[in-house]
Formats: structure tokens, sequence, C-alpha cells
């Protein structure tokens, strides 16, 4: 006893608290605050707490939580809070001033509402690609502009949008309470990373959050600590790995760079879906439901099934706000296949400013078309689903190489060297060398065939487990993590060739 | 209303949290099935020391307007007069041989290649690393992977431009060994970095590390500079490598077969791969 008292006391007596609060009220570049920060779980726990205290108060319970993710948005982009708290204010009243509109004067607001929220994602992100682009076209020399993008900012743009469509359209009645508007845009869960959360679909829980019960409990935890291995073990770990392939293919096998790709496909799963179920499980603890945002994309048959199941929030806003506009399937097949192009291109464009990104969505787009040509050609059964979800994977591997390359000579050199340099001896020479993440590969991979309502059955025998020890279940997933996470990925073995 | 599960949750997070912190600040360490229970803040410390290594290579790297542009009146040192092989070396010995260095290792890489096809070596490839430090050849296995896939017989080395400013012996020393492992044995020459007048403690942090006679000081060297004002010119490379030659055939610990080319301009026939330490830190 006396020892765990001098342990307590020589930990508080070293702990610099004054220092720590400095540090932890200021917004710091080189720490930004997300999920997966410790600091972040902590300051959480704490906010709960009062949390459940406000709960029943319904405008005390809204004004704490839009102040916490206020807070939340100022640790991840400081300044840009002034920005973004702007832009809040300036669409709810777009919206209320569309609503009262008619006719022509309506469409006019709506195109000023929706350029005003585009321009400040196309001042932050876009810049340099149209300087590069002006500068390779007219022969001109603009110097690149060294520009921060302020986090979350595709997000809540296009959440915006759809909630100033959904107005225009009559879908919903705009906000009549700035405070449920400013809640549903801040709500911190979705806020830097999505799901892009849709006005209709969150609005109306506002002022009736659900109740946590005790399966609920378990769900939400279940969700956050599932979210944290994927992003903290399994996608850092991979990342390792595609980082060094990706940065210099030359260096490595055709087999190798294969691998590369394989492991960035698996990677870019595992950090989007944890991020997501985090975020869906913080949501579903305070008594709020998130949109799930993937649904096992990589046993998809097909690449249309694969976009109802990848990024949902995203292929559906792309769905809704980009290609039903433009005519969906209404105006014959030829103009449904152009749209669907068109539609793909907005999306690779919305993830970031070059060529590569348009040219993965326009891979996409042509993929999808080619999949509405001739779907109803091909035959059915159990084998073609089979082929189907192989050849759709590889496919989605192959675009994922341009989306993480470099440039465009490194997606081409990586593609060269598995086009040319892959042996069989490549992958001996992995398994060797790194059997642990060919290990992880092959479990990976597996477990892309395992149907989702499997899953979801082998997680549900978690929740008989009494809430009392779901403590532990949370220190554990804690600790694991720090004891994975700054483990190296084993050096390579070159296969003589 | 069941308030109970939400004040439960955030005892989860505080608890939870609180324990690998108060965990971090004991000074025991414990096990779990042989394996020891990390602590959250060895991960931060890490990384706290890497980011201080990092900073050291990143501050001592050389502007470039340091380097005397005149030099004029400087008396250059020549190409001397070869010297017969060490009555030890085997004429018959056909080395293939890899080169790895900075950028200075890209101006020397063509005189080398003459080099070795007049002596019947083969030059394989060449890696020029340019603005690298010795932090990113002790640090990266780029070089480990690529000595495996040339499999050279010997090794040229040289680097150390990039870190003449530098004062910190000692961790110079330590990351120049950490380089050294990577050489797995192979016979080598490391040849220093040409002296401008500024090498305080590079030259010889890399002797020490190096093993006995197989480190080459360029330090006596006076080589006429290229236009930039930091790298030798043509002449300047052809007058390095001549010294050079003469040190590896008569008094290196590795000697090796390396008299004056019969002509320059062989083909190339070696593959040249080049990085940029401004885009590639390599680990």
């Amino acid at each position: 006893m006396q020892q765990i008292i001098e342990v307590i006391k020589q930990a508080f007596g070293s702990i610099p608290f004054e220092q720590l609060l400095r540090e932890f009220m200021l917004y710091s570049t080189k720490e930004p605050w997300f999920f997966t920060e410790f600091s972040f779980l902590f300051t959480f726990g704490i906010f709960l707490f009062f949390y459940a205290l406000l709960f029943t108060q319904n405008s005390f319970r809204k004004i704490y939580l839009i102040a916490f993710s206020l807070f939340f948005y100022y640790k991840s982009s400081g300044p840009f809070l002034a920005l973004f708290v702007f832009q809040i204010v300036v669409d709810f009243l777009f919206a209320r001033k569309i609503e009262n509109k008619e006719g022509t004067s309506k469409q006019i607001w709506l195109g000023v509402a929706i350029l005003f929220s585009l321009s400040f994602l196309l001042y932050f992100k876009y810049p340099n690609f149209i300087l590069e682009n002006t500068n390779w076209l007219l022969l001109t020399h603009f110097e690149p502009v060294d520009l921060f993008l302020p986090i979350g900012i595709s997000f809540y743009t296009f959440q915006s949008i759809s909630y100033i469509v959904d107005v225009y359209r009559g879908e919903i009645r705009s906000s009549k309470s700035f405070l449920d508007y400013a809640f549903y845009m801040t709500f911190f869960p979705h806020l830097v990373a999505g799901p892009i959360v849709r006005a209709k679909d969150f609005l109306g829980q506002i002022n009736s959050p659900e109740n946590l019960d005790a399966r609920r409990f378990k769900e939400s935890l279940f969700r956050i600590v599932t979210g944290l291995i994927k992003k903290l073990l399994i996608a850092d770990y991979l990342g390792k790995y595609v980082d060094m392939v990706f940065d210099n293919p030359a260096l490595y096998t055709g087999g190798e760079n294969l691998l590369g790709a394989l492991a960035y496909s698996f990677q870019i799963y595992f950090d989007f879906s944890g991020y997501s179920d985090i975020a869906i499980g913080l949501a579903f603890l305070l008594g709020y439901r998130l949109k799930e945002n993937f649904e096992n994309p990589y046993g998809s048959t097909n690449v249309t099934e694969f976009w109802r199941k990848w990024h949902i929030s995203l292929s559906t806003w792309l769905r809704d706000y980009v290609y039903i506009p433009l005519g969906g399937n209404r105006k014959g097949a030829l103009n449904t296949y152009l749209f669907l192009l068109i539609t793909m291109l907005v999306g690779g464009f919305w993830h970031g400013a070059s060529w590569q990104f348009v040219c993965w969505g326009a891979a996409h787009g042509l993929a999808l078309a080619l999949h509405k040509a001739i779907h109803k050609h091909l035959p059915e059964g159990k084998w073609m689903d089979f082929l189907g979800g192989i050849f759709t994977f590889s496919f989605v591997t192959f675009c994922w190489i341009f989306f993480r390359a470099r440039d465009f000579d490194t997606a081409l050199l990586m593609l060269n060297q598995m086009a040319i340099a892959t042996s069989e001896t490549d992958f001996i020479g992995f398994w060797f060398s790194r059997n642990e993440l060919a290990i992880l590969l092959v479990a990976l991979l597996s477990w892309t065939i395992i149907p989702g309502n499997w899953k979801r059955k082998a997680f549900e025998l978690t929740f008989y487990v009494p809430s009392f020890f779901w403590f532990f279940f949370l220190l554990a997933a804690l600790q694991l993590i720090i004891q994975f996470r700054d483990t190296l990925v084993q050096p390579f073995i070159y296969f003589q060739f | 209303m069941n308030r109970l599960y939400l004040v439960w949750a955030s005892i989860c997070f505080i608890l939870a949290c609180s324990a690998l912190y108060l965990y971090s600040y004991i000074p025991s360490t414990y096990l779990l099935a042989d394996q020891e229970i990390k602590k959250l803040f060895e991960i931060e410390k890490a990384a706290e020391q890497d980011a201080k290594i990092i900073e050291v290579a990143e501050i001592d790297t050389i502007p470039t307007y340091v380097i005397p542009a005149d030099t004029a009146q400087m008396v250059y040192s020549a190409i001397p007069e070869p010297i017969l092989p060490d009555s030890s070396v085997d004429d018959s010995t056909q080395h293939r041989i890899l080169l790895i260095g900075d950028s200075e290792a890209g101006g020397m890489k063509n005189v080398l290649n003459d080099y070795c096809q007049s002596n019947g070596h083969k030059l394989v490839a060449t890696v020029e690393w340019a603005s690298a430090t010795s932090l990113n050849f002790a640090k990266s296995d780029t070089i480990s992977k690529i000595i495996k896939r040339y499999r050279p017989s010997f090794v040229f080395v040289l680097f150390g431009l990039n870190e003449v400013l530098a004062k910190d012996y000692v961790t110079r020393k330590t990351l120049a060994k950490g380089f050294h492992k990577r050489l797995s044995g192979i016979p080598y020459a490391w040849i220093g970095p040409t002296n401008w007048g500024y090498d305080y403690v590079v030259s010889d942090a890399f002797q020490a590390a190096a093993d006995s006679a197989a480190f080459f000081s360029s330090k006596h060297l006076v080589l006429p500079k290229a236009v930039d004002g930091r790298h030798p010119s043509l002449p300047g490379y052809r007058i390095w490598m001549g010294n050079v030659a003469n040190w590896l055939q008569e008094s290196s610990r590795w000697k090796i077969r390396m008299m004056p080319p019969t002509r320059f301009g062989y083909p190339k026939k070696y593959k040249a791969i080049v990085l940029n330490a401004a885009d590639y830190r390599g680990y």
C-alpha cells in the first residue's frame, strides 16, 4: 500500500500540471487533435461525465456539446475555427432566405449559396492545381501558393451544400433554431473526416437523443475500440510497408510492388472505416445515430455494388446531388454512362487537386458505366459472384495505385515493375522476410470473404459480456495499441534475381 | 433515462487513460507472458529523440554561401604519378563495384566507371543520394537492400559534403558506425568529403568509424571547383580519383587494381540510382 501511495505521489508530483493545462488549451500544429490521441480520449471521458449530468436539460446539453465540438475543431485546425463559424452563420441565413423565396430568385439565391460554400473549398484546395495547369497551358510562370487546408473543409462543405439543396427542394424545412443548425454542423464525431451527415437524417434527432442502455453502451464501446485497433494497429502497421514501396518502387521487385498495392488497399480501408467506426461509436454513446459508412466493400461482386458499400455517405451524396440532378438514368443509356463518368470525376476531384485523382475517378466512372451496360448480359451464380469479387477487388486495388502514388511516373513505374519484374520467388522471399506482414495480409484477405452478417453475429456474442468488464476491454485495447504501435516492419530481404 | 451507463462510460475512459498515464511514471517495468508491458510515454520519448536527431541533420546541411567562391589563388592538387599495385594485389580479380554516396558520388561515378572498365572491374550500380547526410545512410535500410540486390564484391563510399560544418563528433561517429554495419563485411573504400576549409569533425568521425586503413581522408586535397562553388569540377574529380587510386593500390586495407584509365569516356553500363534526401529521407 505504501508503495502504491509513493508511486502516485511520485507520478502526480512530477506532472507539470500548469504547463500541461497551457498546452492543452492551445492549438499546436505539431499535435492536432484527433480521435486517436490519448489526450482526446481522456478529455472525452471528462466531457462525457458532465454530458450525463446535462443530458435531460435540452438547451444546456446542446450548448455544451456545441462548445466541446468547437473546442475539438479548434484543437484540430486552430484559427480556421473562425472561418468555420462564419460559414455556419452565413449558410444558416442563406437557407432561411431560400425557403422564403419563389421562382427565379429562389434559384439565384441557391446558386449564390452554393458558390459561397464552394468558394472556400476552391480557395484552399485547388489554387495550386489551377496555377500548375495554367502554367502548363499558357506557358506562364505563376509560383505555387503555400496554403494550409483547413481540416474537414471538404466534408463540412458538402454537408452544408446538402442542407441548402434539401431546403431548396423542399425536402426539409430550414432549421428555425440556429442552435440546432450549429449543432448539426459542428457535431464533433463527424466533423473532421465524416461520415458526411445529411440534415434530413440528423436534425430530427437533435432534441431527442436516445437513451444509453446496456446494449447501446456495449455497442458504442465496441465500435470505438475496433475503430482504434483498425486505425492504429492495422492501418498504421500496413502503412509503414506501403510508404517504403510507394516512395521508391524501383528498389522493390514486381512481387513486392504488387503486395505494396495490396497492403495499401487494406490500409486505406482500415484507416477510413476505423475512423468512421470511432465516429459512429462516439455519436452512439452520446445518443445520436450516424449512418454506416462502409459495409464490407471488398466483398463486393461488382463495381456498382462496391460503390454502394464504400464511403457510403460520399457515394450517396454524389448520387443525390450530382448524378440525379444531371439526369440519372432518365435520359437514355448513353447519357446515363456520361453522367456516371461525370459524377465519379467530381468524386475523384473531391478527394484531391491532382490529375491522379481525376484519373482514379475516371477509371471508376468508366467501370460503373461498363457494368451498367453489360450487367444484364452477364451470367449469374455463385461462381460468377466469386470471379466478380476477385475482379472487382483487383480493379479497385489497381486504381488505388494512382490514388496513392506521388505522381503519375511513380504509379507507372510500379505497374512496370509488376509487369516485368515479378516472379514466384518474390513471394517466397516476402514470406520469409516479412512473415508477420504476410500473415496479416492473408488474414485480411480471408476477412473480406466472410459475409458481413456472419461478422455481425460474431460481434454480438461479445454483448453477453457484462457492462462492468468493458472497462477492462477498453484498457486492454489501449494497452495493445501502445504495445504494438511502434513496432517496425521487418526489414526486407531482396531475393536474388 | 438511465444516465448510469453514460457515467460508467465516462469513468471507463477516464480510468483507462489515467491508468496508462500513471503506469508511464512507474519506474519499474512489468512483464506479461515474457513480454515487457510498454509505457505510453516511451513512444512519445522515442519520437522526440528521433525528432532531435533529424533536427541535427537538417540544420547542419551546408549552405552554399559559406563555401569560398574565389579560389583563383589556390594551388590545386594534381593527378599524381601512378603507383604500381602492391605485390599483394591479384591482377586477375575482377570486382563487381558499387558506389554509394551523396551528390559528390554523382560527380565521381563516370570517372570511377572509366577506372573500373580500364582495370577489368565492373561498376554495377551507383547510388547518388543528393543532400543526404550520415543520418540518412545510418537510419535507412535502402543501402542494405541495394547491396543485396547488386551483390557487389567491393563498395566505394563517398559522402559527407552535406555535413562538413557539423561539430558534433560523437553523433557523426555514431551515425557513421550505424552506416558501417550496413556494409555487411563487404570490402570497401570509404572516401571522405572534399575539404573547402570547413571540415571540423566529419572526416575524423568517419575515419574512427571505418576499419583501419579503409578510410581515405580527402582533407589534404585542393581541387578545382565546379561553377556551383560547392562540388569539384570534372578535372577536380579526376585529380581526386587519381589520388584515391594510388591509395587503393598501395596502402588501403583491401587493395585492388586501380591503374589510370587508358582513356576517359567508357560506355556507361552501370545502373544509376538517383535519390534526393529532400524527397526521400529513406527511413
